[in-house]
């Protein structure tokens, strides 16, 4: 600890005496999400069944690449349970940085597949598994970069030194739902586009 | 708390069994997937409840209590505000752009990213009502 911090009064950890109503909005919200998520996941079954070979022939795709990204991102919601572990026990300050943290790994995680994007062989016109490929991981990608623009909101939200923002908390863990249930999703997807043969 | 959570979780884990049975039956992948989900749906905010119902005394409306026992603090809620308006002109204008070309885009994506900054903004003043 530096000495610029400041006498604090020790006034004990955060908690809820019952559910935020964000939080429980968030939860209901992402149940929905749950089924649109199955919607594409049962696109893919349909389309992995009717296909004799899974992934075509032809279909060049760097799981090893990917792997590492999707550790990234892994790492990512545990960077960020971290913050809410910190913002939970009134440590604004560290919490803030463990937001930066996360944002920059999921910041990577998106460089990565906008790579990945660019630079596949398959494009969404090849065949119906580029189709499934394509919507699949741009969906994903756009829930990712809608949790970025979320935590820079957030950042925002949070801005200063001065505690008592009565929702800052339901805020932060409700991003951390959020973001926790991106990344369980990717790791479906993840083994269902490029490990499952 | 608990009522709803043997609610959602009764009926997710009926789906979920559902799916199981479904999937072994017609050995057809999508239908299973989003049996699954739909378990997942009822099971997932149900667990939340759950967890709640736990670490909480029951609501009076857990109970066989009168209706003046509710009142008190409910929770802190938003003010009125213009904020939610501005995003759907946002919105608006992005749907507008779909259908008469991408230079809408230039106009909707600013007004919606000033609607979210003024009502995460807002958020953290405590909004119109606390003025």
């Amino acid at each position: 600890m530096t000495a610029t911090t400041a006498p604090e009064v020790k006034l004990g950890k955060i908690t809820h005496d019952r559910p935020p109503m964000l939080a429980v909005g968030i939860m209901i919200w992402l149940g929905s999400e749950v089924m649109f998520f199955s919607g594409l996941f049962a696109a893919l079954f349909t389309i992995r069944a009717h296909i004799g070979v899974w992934p075509p022939a032809g279909t060049k795709l760097d799981t090893v690449q990917s792997g590492i990204f999707t550790i990234l991102l892994v790492a990512s919601s545990f960077t960020y349970q971290m913050g809410v572990f910190a913002v939970e026990n009134r440590r604004r300050q560290v919490a803030k940085y463990w937001v930066y943290a996360s944002m920059v790994l999921g910041i990577l995680f998106v460089g990565n597949q906008v790579y990945e994007w660019i630079n596949l062989t398959t494009r969404w016109y090849t065949n119906s598994y580029g189709s499934v490929f394509f919507i699949t991981t741009g969906l994903h990608g756009l829930h990712v970069f809608i949790g970025i623009v979320a935590m820079i909101f957030l950042l925002g939200r949070m801005k200063g030194k001065t505690e008592g923002d009565p929702g800052e908390l339901a805020a932060f863990q409700g991003v951390s739902y959020y973001w926790h249930f991106v990344d369980v999703v990717w790791i479906g997807l993840y083994s269902c586009l490029f490990l499952l043969k | 708390m608990k009522t709803e959570a043997r609610l959602l979780i009764g009926l997710g884990v009926f789906v979920l069994i559902m799916g199981i049975v479904y999937g072994i039956w017609s050995k057809e992948l999508s239908g299973t997937v989003m049996l699954i989900g739909t378990g997942i749906l009822g099971i997932f905010p149900g667990l939340y409840y759950r967890y709640w119902s736990k670490r909480m005394a029951g609501r009076p409306e857990d109970t066989d209590a009168p209706v003046d026992a509710g009142a008190g603090f409910i929770g802190s809620f938003p003010g009125s505000s213009i904020w939610p308006f501005v995003l759907g002109m946002g919105c608006w204008l992005m749907v507008l752009a779909l259908v008469f070309g991408s230079w809408l885009a230039v106009i909707a994506l600013p007004t919606i990213t000033f609607a979210l900054a003024g009502a995460t903004a807002e958020g953290r003043r405590g909004g119109a009502a606390s003025h």
